[in-house]
């Protein structure tokens, strides 16, 4: 059956059109600040390198720096901007939490917390210290699940069992850090600092392809997220397995932040940030959020990223120390306002 | 029969909520739910559309049994209004055609976003369409959700309290709207609602609910004082006003 568009509903679509241009937009800008990260440093790198790697050519030095130190920084910082910026909408959506974040909810800390025993425990191994993130990063979300859905606890009392849970896990990582000997002492200190220069291309795949994933499998539920927007019993009413999804979204989100954590430390509040900035743009339109935070995600991590290295110039500066600068007072901004 | 509730008993950790409460209501026809705070007048409406599932009892729309259908088949039949709406920033617009989501399955369609727009005119909600539910009035939002409920394409609409936190004005409106749509649409609505006159000018029938049980059933006719004063604890007179009855405490 065709249906003729009345003048509402062409408004509405002219609108979206309007917000997939200015998506489109920003991911030129990802792309602008991408090539400019990796044409800056102590190194030169002119643009007609980058090129010429890009077709197999270029040998040398530039061709090391470009593949081997700048790109996966450049590609490691945006996919995990979109991961954590992802984990962060659905934590967000899915517990109607606007503090809601997976480092504000203790997720990161107890990734983190899983990581340190496994390098301390089975040395770095990729596989272990994953596996252990992802205990570390679950068993943080089930307390909050099961505080949220039981003990049907508001969401400043949610936000302060993140508190309680980030500190324990802080200290049970401090004891695991007492306990180690001075090598792995030395590599859980520098691990624990976020930060996306440390991976290497095949960490940078897998964090890639579960990002992928995962935002796919948001995107499938992006309708029961809009659902949800207008209230648990509305949600029902329209048909929603609400625990569900809340459970599977949960553990998407968990595994995300459980892979960016295990490979590049705490990057703090980019989760709680770029879904904030989206909703500003678009509204509360999962099928535009979606896409927004993970882009906006990206741009703020890469951009955090880059003029940190670039302007304070020794290069070593890890971002999570530059998004905890920038985050925090988002989050003070966002309690004094009274968040929605 | 539109609606038909046989012998629904429910009960919150161990404690009854509802015993044995059943009632049937035609096409057209609204049933006011009444009774003190606690009766059990919300747990009843969510037990109709299995938000929360009835340990016994069944419930029936035109006949067809609801505990054997997914809760998605459900939300084609019944469009359900809560008491309370969160803060959204969703517009107007999106928040009706949310009224879809039972019917889809990958994307809302032009004939979903069409009937949206219908719903939204047809209430007169168009100089809106565009306004997130944040900014609108506790009337206004009050529409929102209704239509909302309707782009569900029901054949039942359970409402809790509609015209609780609104103005007079808002009041009439809302229940007039609620009353049109009822009759227009040959829908079955089922009210819960504590203002007796609103139910009195209203409603087809009443359902009296006391410590989850029915305490009665009746007709516009057959209301007396005494049912009330038992319900509510409360002394009450009925007082007729040209052709209109109205609830008196005294």
């Amino acid at each position: 059956m065709q249906v003729e568009a009345g003048a509402i509903t062409r408004d509405f679509i002219r609108g979206l059109h309007q917000k997939i241009l200015l998506l489109v937009g920003l991911v030129i800008m990802v792309f602008v600040v991408g090539v400019y990260a990796i044409v800056q440093g102590s190194y030169d790198i002119a643009l007609r390198d980058i090129i010429s790697v890009i077709f197999g050519g270029a040998q040398g030095t530039s061709r090391v720096v470009i593949t081997s130190i700048r790109l996966p920084r450049v590609v490691a910082a945006v996919v995990c901007g979109a991961g954590l910026a992802i984990s962060g909408l659905s934590i967000q959506s899915l517990l109607k939490n606007p503090l809601g974040s997976p480092s504000t909810l203790g997720i990161s800390q107890g990734a983190a917390f899983g990581a340190a025993s496994a390098i301390v425990v089975f040395g770095s191994k990729a596989i272990s210290v994953t596996a252990f993130a992802f205990l570390g990063a679950m068993t943080a979300t089930l307390v909050i699940l099961a505080l949220a859905s039981f003990r049907r606890l508001s969401p400043e009392a949610i936000i302060l069992a993140g508190v309680a849970l980030s500190s324990l896990f802080a200290s049970a990582t401090i004891l695991i850090q007492y306990l180690a000997t001075e090598t792995e002492l030395a590599m859980v200190v520098f691990w624990t600092f976020g930060d996306v220069a440390r991976s290497n291309w095949r960490e940078i795949a897998l964090t890639t392809g579960l990002v992928f994933v995962a935002t796919l499998y948001l995107i499938a539920l992006r309708w029961d997220l809009n659902v949800l927007s207008l209230g648990e019993e509305t949600a029902k009413g329209l048909g929603v397995k609400v625990e569900r999804i809340r459970f599977s979204g949960m553990v998407a989100a968990a595994l995300v932040s459980a892979l960016t954590t295990a490979f590049h430390g705490v990057i703090a509040f980019v989760g709680l940030i770029a879904p904030h900035m989206a909703r500003q743009l678009v509204g509360d339109d999962h099928r535009l959020l979606i896409p927004f935070s993970a882009v906006l995600g990206a741009l703020l991590l890469l951009t955090a990223d880059t003029f940190g290295r670039i302007l304070i110039g020794s290069g070593a500066l890890p971002v999570g120390v530059i998004t905890s600068f920038l985050g925090a007072p988002m989050f003070l901004y966002l309690l004094v306002r009274g968040y929605r | 029969m539109k609606l038909k509730v046989a012998g629904i008993w429910f009960s919150y950790n161990s404690v009854p909520v509802l015993s044995n409460v059943g009632f049937s209501i035609e096409q057209g026809e609204i049933m006011c739910v009444l009774g003190v705070n606690g009766a059990g007048k919300s747990t009843l409406l969510k037990c109709l559309n299995r938000i929360l599932k009835p340990h016994r009892g069944s419930v029936f729309v035109d006949g067809e049994d609801l505990s054997s259908m997914d809760q998605g088949r459900v939300a084609r039949m019944m469009g359900y209004v809560p008491q309370r709406h969160p803060d959204t920033g969703l517009t107007v617009f999106e928040s009706v055609l949310m009224g879809r989501k039972p019917h889809i399955r990958w994307s809302m369609g032009m004939q979903d976003h069409a009937l949206a727009e219908e719903i939204i005119r047809g209430i007169g909600l168009e100089k809106l369409a565009m306004r997130s539910l944040n900014t609108l009035s506790g009337g206004e939002l009050q529409k929102v959700v209704i239509a909302r409920a309707l782009a569900q394409s029901p054949q039942v609409l359970l409402l809790d309290e509609p015209t609780s936190n609104l103005d007079l004005k808002n009041q009439l409106e809302v229940m007039e709207l609620i009353q049109s749509i009822v009759r227009a649409r040959s829908l079955s609505a089922v009210v819960a609602i504590h203002d007796l006159n609103m139910a009195l000018r209203f409603a087809d029938s009443f359902l009296f609910l006391k410590d989850g049980r029915i305490y009665a059933v009746s007709g516009k006719e057959e209301l007396t004082a005494e049912t009330i004063c038992q319900v509510y604890g409360v002394e009450v007179k009925l007082i007729r006003i040209g052709d209109r009855t109205l609830v008196v405490p005294i």
